[in-house]
Formats: C-alpha cells, structure tokens, sequence
C-alpha cells in the first residue's frame, strides 16, 4: 500500500485537472472536457444516454473529491459509503456504455473508454488504501459479516431470477439481478477478488443468459427504432423528381407552376427546387449515418441485414440520391430552356437578370461543376432570345473573364503566403491528438492502415491533452459558407474529420465595392453572367474559399452523431450532391471528428484576398 | 484545310472498301471518318492558331510589352481589345500579353481601363486609370494594382494597326511579400 500511496501523486494531480464538473454541454470541448458524447436516437437510446450521462456526471465529480482527499492526506477520512456509491455509479456506467452501443451511439463507445478512465484510479488512489488503512477495518469486517448474514436472501433473489430465466421474462430477471449486483457493489468493493469472486460466481449461469438474450432483445429494438428512422428519412425520390419535372412542364406551357399551393415564375421556382434539394440532402446525409449507425447490427445479422434495412451498404441511397442530383440539375437547364421558348425581346432579357439572381445563389452550393455550366449554357440560350441584349451579355462576359481571373489568381496567390503560418485544421487535429507513449488520442502512434480519427481512449482523457495543444493556434479552414443570408456563423465545410464555425457578417463592404466597380455592377447595371453574379452574391452572402485565424475553441464529435442528427439549417455542411464517404469495413462507432470554431485573421473569397482588423471578429 | 480533309476521308474509305463492306459498313465508315475528321479538324485549327501566333511573335508582328519592376519584363505580344458595353456600362480597354487564356505564357500581363469613349482613336493621349496585373512565371507571385490606388497610363498612338501605350504612373503590390514595386513601361499591342 505504501508503494501505491508513493506513486500516486503525479497522475492524481493530473487526473485531478482533467476532471471538471460541469457536462451540461453536448461533446466534449475546450470548456469541458468531461462532456458526453451527444446522442442521435430517440426513445430507448436517449433514456440510455441521459443515464449514462448524469451517472458519470455525477462519478466524476465525487472521484473528484475523493481523489482531491487523498491528495490532500485525507483519504482514511473519506466516508466507505460515499466511495461504494461512487463505484455501484461506475459499474453502472461500465454496463451502459455497451448497451448504448447497440443503439448505434458512438458516446457508447466512449462510456467503455470512460469506465477505467474514472474507475482505475479510483481503484487504484482511493478504494484500495481506504481498504487497507487500519481505521476501516471495522467498516470492511462489518461488509463481510453483512454479506455472510444476507447469504440465503441472496440465493432466495437468485432463485427468484433463474425462475424469471426459465420463463423468459429477461427484463424483469436483468432488473433483478443488477439491482443486486449495484447493492453489492456499495459494499464489496472493498473485499478482495477472491471474495467478491465467491458472492458472484452462484449468479455466473443466470448473468450469462440474460445478458445474451437482453443483448439479442436490445439489438432487436434498435434494429427496429434504426430501421424505421432509416425508412422516415428516405426520401421520395420519385415523387419529389415528378413534382419538379411537373412544375418545370407548367412553367414551358404557361410561364407559371403551381408549388406547394403557391403560384410562381420560373425563377421563383429554382429558389423552390434549391430549398428542396437541400431537404433532401439533409434526409440523404441522415440516412447514411443511419446506414453507420447501424453496422454492428448489419454485421451481427449478416445475411439477413436487409430485413433491418433494405439498402445496408447505402448503395441504394448512393446512387438514387446521384440520379436525383442529375435530374435536379437537368430540370432546371430544361426550365430555363422551356422559358427560354416562351419569351423574347425585352422580356427575355429581364427573365435571364432573374434567373441569374436565383441561379447564383444555388451555383456557390452545388459540388458538380458541371451544374453551372449546364445552366451558364441554358442561360445563354434565353439571351439569345433578345439579340441586342445578347450581344450586350457577350461584351460584358469578354469584358469581365480575365478580371476575374486575374482577381482569382491574385486572391490565391496571397491566400497562399498566408496559409503558410496557418496550418490546415486536418493537420492541427492530428498533431493535437497523435498517440505518443503513454498518451492515446485519436491516432496510433504507429499508422495501423486506418487513417482517419477514432476514440483509442477516454474523450476527456484525449481532450485534455487536445486543449492546449490547440487553443489559440493559427489554423487555415476552407470553404466557408455562411448557414443561412442572416445568420450570424459561417460554417467551413467538412472535410478530413473537420469542419469549423466562422463568425459571419464579417466586414467585407470596401473589398465588394471593389468587386463591384471591377465587375460594372451598380444598381441600374447588374451582373449579366452567372460567374460574376455569383461571385457578387457570394460576396455578399459571406462565402468564402478560405478564412484563416485563430483557434478559440474546439469540440469532439461522434461521425455518426454528426450527421445523423443535422439539422436543416447545417445542411451547407456538405455541398448539394454528394455525400460522405467512409470505410465501412472499419468500426465507425469510434470514428471522431473535430469541429473547431475560429477567429478569423484574413479571408480568401475567390476573387478576393483580404485582411481582418482585430475589432472585426470581437 | 480541305485538301487534307478530303485525303483523310479517302484513306479510310478505301481501306473499308479494300476489306469488302456491305453498303451499311460502308454507310457507318462514312460517318466514323467524318467524325474522324471532324475532331481532328478542331485540332489542326487550334494547332494552326497557335502555330500563326507563335510565328507572328517571332517576327514582331503580335507587339509587345517591355516593362520594369525591380527587373526587366518582355513579352513577345501584346493584344488590344476596345469593348463597349451596354446599360450605361463604361467601355473597356483590355491589353494583355496572351490570345486568350488558354494560350497564355509567361510573363503574363493583363491592364484592364474603363473609360467614356465611344473608339478608342478617342482616347490618344488622355491621361487613363487601370487595373493591372503581372505574373513573371506560372505559380509565381503577382504584381497587382490595388483597386484604390489604380496605374496610370497613356495611349500614346495608334499606327498601322499597333497601339502603342505608356504607363506613367504605376506600383503594383506583390502578393507574397506585400511590398510595393514601381513599375515603368511601354506596350504595344496588335488588335485581336
């Protein structure tokens, strides 16, 4: 004992900062470390985890104190009750983790890790010397003689649960048998392993059937809350891609569709199409964390995985969702041609200022470039119906091409001389989290074949040596596209396991002024191609190539958790049209990735490079 | 142009002849080199293109820039452009060192003017304020004139096709250091 006393203090201090108080906030982050993993599901899966969360909330508090106790020389002091309770809190969190794991929830996985993260030196700093210190001998004599005394009440319960078992009322037999087990915990957790092994070993045949059968009865429950939210959040495809080909019909034959019970223009329409292409975005970017979510029940049933959900590889989802991109795409060139048919002359020329108002917008979100030519080329055909104003679009597109390709060039050019003192957040993250004896993060040490993130410990264990090794660094993120034309944040696209927060509405009025002069763009003079409008827009809007800054705040979580539970206003995560990959044949429920949110020091549009006062982002 | 054309298709159509073809092979071998010619037909004209102005540099008949910005910069063309624009838009004068974009070498250089001129006869000898842009190699740094602090330049002639322009005014900033680079020069640029 006085060996384990002497060795003690260095990872007790440690421990000791690791473990804050608070886990009010979803995913730990810089502030709290200790934070649970957020969870996607409903029902079964969120009770699971708010237990989770509140029981380690709690544990790691009263390890806290404890630990602080015995650093301090008060250990012996300590209550033997209060030390037990903590332990009956750990062993529940040790039983839970797994269980959430069924229900397709990474924080699940990190309550594994968690549970010798609080339980070892709780073991090993606390229960331990209390149950050597002479002053306890009474307290652990009297467990002993309470367990003997409570002996044939143990084998009635016991007797009571192998009936349960014969009668295949697992729930009832699980309740019973671990409300024993936590009574017992409070108690023999400072009896040797020899005893504790002796109190167990009568309810070893009865633990071993209801874990099996709850574990097969909670697969199947999850399969079935899965499966269902899987099928909830399909889209329908079909209907959605006949609803937009219909309209698009109506717009050719009378310059006006009926959506959603609203009359509107053809423009008016692409602004419809757009919004709900994001919804079904979002629906496809749930459904494959869902597909995630779902991999160890798809492993598990094998050939039978298509009974939980018909597309488990996301195969399906994958390639509809590809299909209806294409036809997204398509139907609004054939709009734009069908519009192109019905006008002329002056007509013709205020429709395509307004298709490129509604265009632009949609242009900065769509991942296939080859979108925007498809509609540069139909947007064409409509000024083509007014040669005069033709002529005036091809001039002004001869007039600005190289201006905003010498501008593109230029921004690029000093984006790049900036990034060389910010490093991409990819490569922070790895650094920041790299295993390194004794340290484990979300890297091995040594390359193991799998490249991206993955718990290989305790979140706050890996946090709290994160933190600092990010805070306040100088990170470039890319991409950064504001969530909605008034929002207050930006959100740098995800990409290698990151994404990030940008404030928006960053000063950028003297650097679009610019823009615009370059461009003749005034009030009575707007833009008359798509690059420039959209250029011009996306100015405006906030949406940038590139935003560098400083790190001021980071937060670990789960890939599934991520995406299955996005919400539609987060939906520019991940451009239109594509959707995440990963390494099925990998476990996903360990998969991390890091939001980080910056402070932006400069910001690369693609046709600007510029500096931020410090004020800007106060 | 033709005659090479037409050699082509014979070629094909002899050797499908030669082999023994029904009427329809030799209804689809008709069209598989008439497409043949076809792609290679947009080739050769590119090629030609290049080709023609590759030539015209060599002789001095493309123009040219000589500038200085720390060290000499020459360029074997320069091309004018004189476009007006519509809805109260002002005109623009574009003078750069390459055809187009997909013929761009290096040194590059692009000045782009708006101005209130119907020709550009209108504008010998006015003083004019431009954007300009100049990259000495390809992934190299650029030189470019800040929006609030424009180059100045003069048209000082227009003879037998060349314009001839003078910057009297320049310092274009550099975009991996910052720093501000004086630049003086002449162009003399062919019409596109």
């Amino acid at each position: 004992m006085m060996t384990l006393n002497r060795t003690l203090t260095l990872p007790l201090v440690a421990l000791l900062h690791m473990i804050c108080a608070s886990t009010a906030s979803a995913n730990p982050n810089h502030q709290d470390a200790e934070a649970a993993l957020a969870a996607h599901g409903g029902g079964a899966a969120k009770e699971l985890h708010a237990k989770a969360a509140s029981l380690y909330a709690a544990a790691a508090q009263e390890t806290r104190t404890q630990l602080e106790a015995v650093a301090n020389g008060r250990g012996a002091r300590l209550s033997g009750k209060a030390i037990g309770q903590t332990r009956q809190k750990l062993r529940q969190i040790e039983r839970l983790g797994p269980q959430l794991e069924i229900y397709g929830e990474p924080a699940g996985a990190d309550f594994r890790w968690r549970f010798p993260y609080l339980a070892t030196p709780q073991w090993w700093d606390v229960v331990t010397p209390f149950a050597a210190t002479p002053s306890s001998q009474n307290f652990v004599n009297s467990i002993r003689l309470a367990i003997q005394k409570q002996t044939p009440a143990r084998m009635k319960t016991l007797e009571s649960i192998q009936k349960m078992v014969a009668e295949q009322k697992w729930q009832a037999a699980e309740d019973e048998l671990y409300g024993l087990f936590d009574r017992l915990e409070v108690g023999i957790c400072f009896l040797s392993n020899q005893e504790r092994q002796q109190i167990y070993a009568p309810f070893g045949e009865v633990q071993a059937a209801i874990d099996t059968a709850m574990r097969r009865i909670r697969s199947q429950e999850a399969a079935q809350l899965l499966g269902q939210s899987r099928a909830q959040q399909t889209p329908d495809f079909t209907s959605h891609i006949t609803a937009i080909r219909e309209a698009t019909a109506s717009i050719a034959t009378a310059g006006q569709a009926n959506w959603d019970g609203e009359q509107v223009a053809g423009p008016q329409l692409v602004e419809k199409i757009g919004v709900r292409w994001t919804e079904v975005h979002v629906a496809c970017l749930r459904c494959r964390a869902l597909d995630w979510a779902m991999q160890p029940l798809f492993q598990m049933a094998g050939d039978n995985a298509t009974k939980i959900s018909p597309d488990p590889t996301s195969e399906m989802l994958q390639r509809d969702y590809s299909q209806f991109s294409a036809a997204v795409i398509e139907s609004i060139s054939s709009l734009l041609r069908a519009d192109a048919a019905r006008v002329a002359g002056d007509d013709a020329a205020q429709l395509y200022v307004d298709y490129l108002n509604s265009i632009a917008p949609l242009a900065r979100q769509v991942a296939d470039g080859n979108a925007v030519r498809a509609w540069d080329a139909a947007l064409r055909q409509l000024a083509a119906k007014s040669p005069v104003f033709n002529d005036e679009v091809q001039a002004y597109d001869e007039a600005t091409r190289e201006m905003l390709r010498w501008r593109a060039r230029t921004a690029a050019s000093i984006a790049q001389a900036r990034s060389g003192e910010f490093q991409t957040l990819d490569k922070h993250l790895y650094e920041a989290t790299v295993s390194k004896s004794p340290f484990l993060g979300l890297f091995p040490e040594r390359p193991d074949g799998q490249l991206a993130p993955r718990l290989l410990a305790a979140a706050p264990a890996i946090m709290t040596v994160a933190t600092p090794r990010l805070m306040g660094k100088r990170a470039t993120a890319f991409d950064v596209v504001r969530v909605s034309p008034t929002s207050s944040s930006a959100i740098a696209r995800y990409r290698t396991r990151t994404y990030a927060n940008v404030p928006a509405g960053l000063d950028l009025s003297d650097q679009i002024s610019a823009l615009k002069s370059d461009l003749m763009i005034g009030a009575q003079s707007p833009a008359l191609t798509l690059a420039t409008a959209t250029s011009v827009h996306s100015a405006q809007r906030g949406d940038l190539a590139a935003v560098g800054g400083d790190i001021v705040g980071h937060h670990l979580e789960g890939l599934i958790t991520r995406f299955a539970a996005l919400p539609t206003a987060a939906s520019v995560i991940v451009p239109l049209g594509i959707l995440p990959v990963e390494d099925i044949k990998q476990p996903l429920l360990p998969q991390m990735l890091m939001r980080f949110d910056l402070k932006p020091a400069w910001v690369q549009h693609e046709h600007f490079c510029s500096d931020l006062p410090a004020v800007a982002t106060d | 142009m033709s005659h090479v054309h037409h050699t082509r298709v014979t070629i094909l159509i002899f050797a499908v002849i030669a082999a023994g073809c029904s009427k329809e092979d030799l209804t689809g071998a008709f069209d598989k080199a008439k497409n043949a010619v076809a792609d290679t037909s947009q080739a050769v004209q590119d090629k030609m293109e290049t080709t023609t102005d590759q030539v015209q540099e060599k002789l001095n008949l493309a123009g040219s820039i000589e500038l200085t910005a720390g060290e000499p910069i020459k360029t074997d063309a320069c091309y004018v452009r004189f476009m007006p624009q519509g809805a109260g838009r002002p005109a623009v004068l574009q003078l750069q060192s390459y055809r187009d974009a997909d013929r761009e070498s290096f040194p590059s250089v692009f000045l782009q003017a708006q101005v209130q001129a119907n020709s550009l006869a209108e504008l010998v000898g006015e003083p004019l304020s431009a954007r300009m842009f100049v990259q000495r190699e390809a992934q190299g740094p650029v030189l470019f004139s800040e929006i609030s602090t424009p180059i100045e330049f003069k048209i000082t002639s227009i003879e037998e096709q060349l314009v001839s322009a003078e910057l009297t005014s320049a310092k274009l900033r550099e975009t991996t250091t910052g720093a501000k680079i004086q630049v003086t020069g002449k162009l003399t640029a062919v019409f596109e």
